[in-house]
């Protein structure tokens, strides 16, 4: 059976002035997955997700949320939408009840509970105004605010900025438990990748406002291999983007990464002029070699 | 809905309302305090022919008040928004950008003639126990502009304050400026009440302003 995606985005492409943004973006979301939108500083994440949320119209290409132009979401689709603003931004005049206030007519399936079960494992009180919060308490407090709207998607743009180890794995936990029904689906970008490991089912990876990469987390993790080998005269550094091959020379010991098992690296390493016989060790590799593998350390 | 975001904007502004609302009224106090010393010691009728023939009039000390009110209410009621974009969480709620937008005007005007109104009520009735009627109605005429523009400035500020981009806020800053400009030329007895209805209509017209500001920000103008 076809399900219908929950986010759709087909051919975007964004320019800021003559800076190309995205040039020719195109992924989905599935229903009940959590999707991991990865990159380097500038790659495009930020540029996708205000587009996402209508702060940002396109130069071409779109945008589907439920079936719906990004930029004309009708408000019953808003309000299936929950959105944690890059800094964990909230309003810092309002304290923690008022605040609760404030949201709480807006959203039909609003659950209070929800996120007065989120204060009460913080050491604030109901009436601490916001800005007197610590930054790791304010991110709790934005994300009960989002649960409590109990949205079918909700998007965190780079939702571990400024959080302490505490508050990232609290963060984590929270998310996790929440979409373990598997009945939401979830859109996050980060640059605490270790993080995401255990948290995502599908990965995104941009590159310069391109897609890199967009596959399921443990697809990639069982098929993309770091080969170490001692290193040799001839050995230089080698980045094919297309083919999502790097050979990284190291003093000692250099390695290759890739969809590649040991037969195909050694081949590949002939390839690009390491002559001498080499001995591949096979390594673990974690979802952040991976993703420095992919989008390089410069 | 409408109630939610009047809170907001309630437990945003209320301090800052409380002290504009007190320094207005205590201006107003003071301008009838003064007008009370100077009828007392040369009678209302100098006063009258002052204010008839050499157009002096004892309360043009206020007539910029509204116009700084409605600057300074306006940086108040909307930096908080524009500070780290927070202008999009309340776009991110389920309203359209009109009704949002709608409703943080209408707290904001409603909030700027609850602090004019008791202030002036006060100034026109003290004033009424030193002047005939004609003379209050007259004073209503020469007040009335210097309130529009209080509320231009306000409008105004909102526009330049809300808009993503630097030089397009200069350019709505000084569209502005003509406009509340032509509400304090120079005036006397009775010189603004063919302009009165034109100056009204524009500031009315300029409530739509801050939705194309927030219109251009949705666009990704500035960003």
């Amino acid at each position: 059976m076809n399900v219908a995606p929950v986010i759709e985005c087909r051919n975007l492409t964004h320019h800021f002035g003559s800076k190309p943004a995205l040039r020719d973006v195109s992924w989905q979301v599935q229903p009940g997955r959590i999707c991991g939108l990865l990159g380097r500083n500038g790659a495009g994440k930020t540029t996708t997700i205000n587009i996402l949320n209508s702060f940002i119209e396109p130069t071409g290409g779109r945008c589907l949320l439920f079936g719906e132009d990004a930029h004309r979401l009708s408000p019953s689709v808003k309000a299936r939408i929950g959105y944690l603003i890059e800094g964990h931004v909230q309003y810092g005049f309002f304290n923690v009840r008022q605040i609760e206030k404030f949201y709480a007519p807006f959203y039909p399936k609003w659950n209070p509970d929800i996120y007065y079960h989120l204060i009460s494992k913080l050491d604030i009180a109901e009436n601490q105004r916001i800005a007197t919060m610590s930054c790791g308490q304010r991110s709790q407090v934005a994300l009960g605010l989002i649960l409590a709207q109990n949205p079918d998607l909700i998007i965190f743009d780079d939702y571990s900025m400024g959080l302490d180890p505490g508050y990232r794995r609290l963060f984590v936990d929270v998310i996790r438990d929440y979409a373990a029904d598997r009945k939401r689906s979830i859109l996050l970008t980060s640059h605490i990748i270790q993080d995401l490991e255990g948290l995502i089912d599908d990965v995104i990876i941009y590159q310069r406002g391109r897609v890199l990469l967009d596959m399921e987390l443990n697809r990639l993790l069982a098929n993309f291999r770091k080969y170490s080998f001692d290193t040799q005269g001839e050995v230089k550094d080698f980045h094919d983007e297309q083919s999502s091959l790097r050979v990284e020379r190291g003093e000692k010991v250099s390695a290759i990464y890739g969809f590649l098992d040991a037969g195909q690296a050694a081949a590949k390493l002939r390839e690009i002029g390491v002559t001498a016989g080499v001995n591949l060790r096979e390594e673990k590799i974690s979802l952040e070699d991976i993703f420095i593998a992919l989008t390089g350390k410069y | 809905m409408f109630k939610s975001l009047a809170y907001k904007e309630w437990i945003k502004l209320r301090i800052y309302w409380g002290l504009i609302f007190l320094a207005h009224f205590v201006f107003c106090l003071f301008l009838c305090l003064q007008l009370r010393r100077v009828c007392k010691i040369n009678d209302a009728l100098p006063v009258w022919d002052n204010w008839l023939f050499k157009d002096y009039l004892f309360f043009r000390a206020c007539q910029y008040g509204p116009l700084l009110i409605g600057i300074i209410f306006a940086a108040l009621q909307f930096f908080p928004e524009i500070l780290s974009k927070r202008l999009r969480l309340v776009l991110h709620l389920p309203l359209g950008e009109e009704r949002v937008v709608g409703a943080h005007l209408l707290v904001g005007l409603g909030l700027l003639t609850l602090a004019f109104l008791p202030g002036m009520a006060l100034l026109a009735g003290y004033a009424s126990l030193w002047f005939p009627p004609e003379f209050l109605l007259n004073l209503a005429y020469i007040y009335a502009p210097w309130l529009l523009g209080g509320y231009a400035a306000y409008l105004f500020a909102v526009f330049t304050l809300l808009e993503p981009a630097w030089r397009h806020r200069i350019i709505n800053f000084l569209m502005g400026a003509a406009l509340v400009r032509l509400c304090y030329f120079p005036t006397n007895y009775d010189g603004y009440i063919r302009l009165l209805p034109c100056l009204a209509l524009a500031t009315a017209a300029a409530v739509v302003l801050p939705l194309l500001s927030v219109n251009r920000f949705g666009k990704g103008y500035g960003s």
